[in-house]
């Protein structure tokens, strides 16, 4: 029953104009970067490089953001979904469907820019090597637990609100990536208290090999493996605390 | 679902004609100076958690739109950062190069600008040497660095072994061809301090700290070959002169100089090591020059063969080009140096000694073996 939740998600998101649009919207601001190129006084090469990583990154966070928190909530607007638990579909599974449909989507159209991407690279004559896949790659687990984030925040609150603090938690989630190196000069208790704050906050840092990439640093197989880990890991318990609150839920 | 033709009209017409009025700005714009102030410049870490991940990509667009501030910055050239008074571009680089380590362009933009325009060196030499943590093998930066050292702080004049140290670091992490470029700030750096022979003692004791079988060792002994056969063509020319000056009849060769008196003129304090002149049971004799060649007159002139070789070589490199870019005219490789002649290569003349000859796709200039063992320092 997951899968045929899944299914039936994933084909309503891609054949959405949303699904079409996001890409032209991609597909503009990649051929604008390369103007960002031209005014660097360089051979404008790795500014439109390091450009199109972040649009990728970008565009596919909004997007997450903005279908995440419209995941459920439509269904429970449009009725739909006492249709869908009126058959024996337990809740859990729908949620886990829903989210599974939203993934694959939001990877095919993630998989779609980074092809853009990297072909419009190749054909200005910039440098394209393996590096930026991977980077590529690990952008596309970072939007999956945008995804996971936003749904998780939509079933404790309204979509508008989870979209707002989807949005901060990317924001809070990259600041604590950098915390490390803000608050070394905090001591005893209050270093205990901000490291364990921070702790409850997904570290989206793991996620943006892109800055190494561009300049073809490598990254090893276990680390890629251990940050694909980390992301799948966030993504289970966001995902689990949804389908807890949509099970308390009054419907 | 179609739309009226009326509707469809109104779309095109008032869409073309936002786009003429949008595109209307730029025709005929001329280019106009941006300037403006630095007004957001955190520390890097900051920078770094507001980038959002987007470290690269933040740093880069913040420095493209800080070309005003330069443009700013060469009418005023005060440079600071109106709250704290401190150096607005230092607080930029200091903040481009936290977030992205590994652009040369912030390097080198905040040589020319806190260097060059503003005259902050300290600052300059601060964020290069920084930049070498992250960049270890950067040739750019050990060569901006270098350039600091060299032309603003005079290092070499205040402290010669200091700028040694520097340069045999830089060495330490460079491939073949990088270690040549510092081996030539080497030549000019033992050029400026000595003069001719008194370059020798700076040789001999960057010899003894080469290992012999490198690069660096076979470089040494060549400048100090080098050396020698300038200091000997140099002495011989004042032999000659000295002898012109006794004799009526012009010397045909050079051992005809090789007079008590005129030695003792050229040499008023004795023979010196090096000189091209030795000592045999009291009775001068010519030494050979320092790549094994005799010392020959001609054309009434002292000449070391062994330099002339070395001088002839360097013609070898234009001419390759030259054949090079024939073969890509024609399409075809001049198969001897005849038909390489032919098709346009010319090939200046060279002393009896050395010859030209085509090797492969390349022009080379042969050397005859010499007769005596070049100059080495086992036997000096």
């Amino acid at each position: 029953m997951v899968t045929v939740i899944a299914g039936a998600t994933f084909r309503e998101a891609v054949r959405s104009r949303t699904f079409l649009l996001l890409l032209v919207i991609y597909l503009i601001g990649v051929l604008l970067s390369r103007i960002v190129g031209w005014v660097s006084s360089t051979d404008g090469n790795l500014v439109t490089t390091d450009l199109v990583m972040s649009l990728q990154s970008v565009i596919g966070v909004l997007v997450a953001v903005a279908t995440g928190t419209a995941l459920v909530q439509t269904e429970i607007q449009q009725k739909t979904l006492y249709t869908i638990l009126s058959r024996p579909v337990e809740r859990w599974q729908f949620v886990v469907g829903k989210y599974l449909g939203l993934a694959a989507s939001l990877a095919a159209g993630q998989v779609a820019m980074l092809a853009i991407g990297l072909a419009y690279l190749w054909l200005t004559g910039a440098h394209v090597q393996g590096w930026l896949v991977v980077a590529g790659l690990l952008t596309i687990v970072e939007v999956l637990v945008m995804a996971a984030i936003s749904l998780c925040w939509t079933s404790l609150s309204s979509p508008l609100l989870a979209a707002v603090l989807g949005l901060a938690t990317y924001a809070l989630g990259h600041a604590v990536a950098s915390l490390p190196g803000l608050i070394n000069h905090l001591s005893g208790s209050q270093l205990v208290i901000a490291s364990v704050l921070a702790s409850f906050v997904p570290n989206l840092g793991m996620f943006t090999y892109r800055n190494e990439a561009a300049y073809a640093l490598p990254i090893g197989l276990d680390d890629i493996a251990l940050r694909v880990a980390y992301g799948a890991l966030w993504i289970t318990l966001l995902v689990t605390i949804s389908v807890g609150v949509l099970r308390r839920k009054q419907l | 679902m179609r739309l009226p033709a009326a509707t469809t009209l109104l779309m095109l017409l008032v869409g073309a004609g936002l786009l003429a009025w949008n595109g209307s700005r730029f025709v005929g714009a001329q280019p106009k100076i941006r300037t403006k102030d630095l007004d957001f410049l955190p520390s890097p870490e900051v920078a770094r958690a507001f980038s959002l991940g987007h470290h690269n990509t933040l740093a880069k667009l913040r420095w493209i739109d800080s070309f005003a501030y330069f443009e700013l910055q060469l009418e005023r050239k005060d440079d600071t950062v109106s709250s704290t008074g401190e150096s607005a571009f230092e607080r930029l680089y200091r903040m481009l190069v936290g977030l992205d380590p590994r652009f040369l362009p912030f390097y080198e933009h905040a040589s020319l600008n806190l260097g060059g325009v503003l005259n902050r060196h300290e600052a300059v030499l601060s964020l290069l040497s920084g930049g070498l943590l992250t960049l270890p093998h950067e040739r750019q930066l050990w060569r901006m660095i270098a350039t600091e050292l060299q032309v603003n702080f005079k290092l070499e004049e205040r402290n010669a072994p200091a700028m040694d140290t520097f340069l045999a670091t830089w060495a330490d992490t460079e491939n073949d061809e990088g270690r040549q470029e510092v081996w030539d700030w080497k030549k000019a750096m033992a050029r400026r301090q000595y003069r001719d022979m008194a370059q020798m003692p700076y040789w001999e004791e960057q010899l003894r700290l080469a290992k012999p079988g490198t690069q660096m060792y076979d470089f040494i002994i060549e400048t100090m070959r080098e050396q020698l056969a300038r200091y000997g063509v140099e002495r011989l020319t004042a032999a000659l002169a000295a002898w012109k000056r006794q004799h009526p009849i012009p010397a045909t060769a050079l051992e005809e100089v090789l007079d008590p008196a005129v030695v003792r003129s050229v040499f008023p304090d004795g023979i010196p090591a090096y000189a091209p002149i030795y000592l045999e049971n009291g009775v001068p004799r010519l030494r050979a020059d320092p790549f094994g060649y005799p010392y020959a007159l001609v054309d009434g002139r002292p000449v070391s063969p062994g330099w002339e070789a070395l001088i002839a070589r360097n013609q070898a490199g234009p001419a390759s080009q030259r054949l090079e870019s024939i073969a890509i005219r024609t399409g075809a490789w001049p198969t001897t140096l005849d038909k390489a002649v032919a098709a346009g290569v010319q090939l200046g003349g060279l002393p009896p000694h050395c010859h030209w000859s085509l090797s492969g796709k390349a022009i080379v200039v042969e050397v005859d073996p010499p007769p005596f063992p070049d100059w080495n320092p086992s036997t000096q």
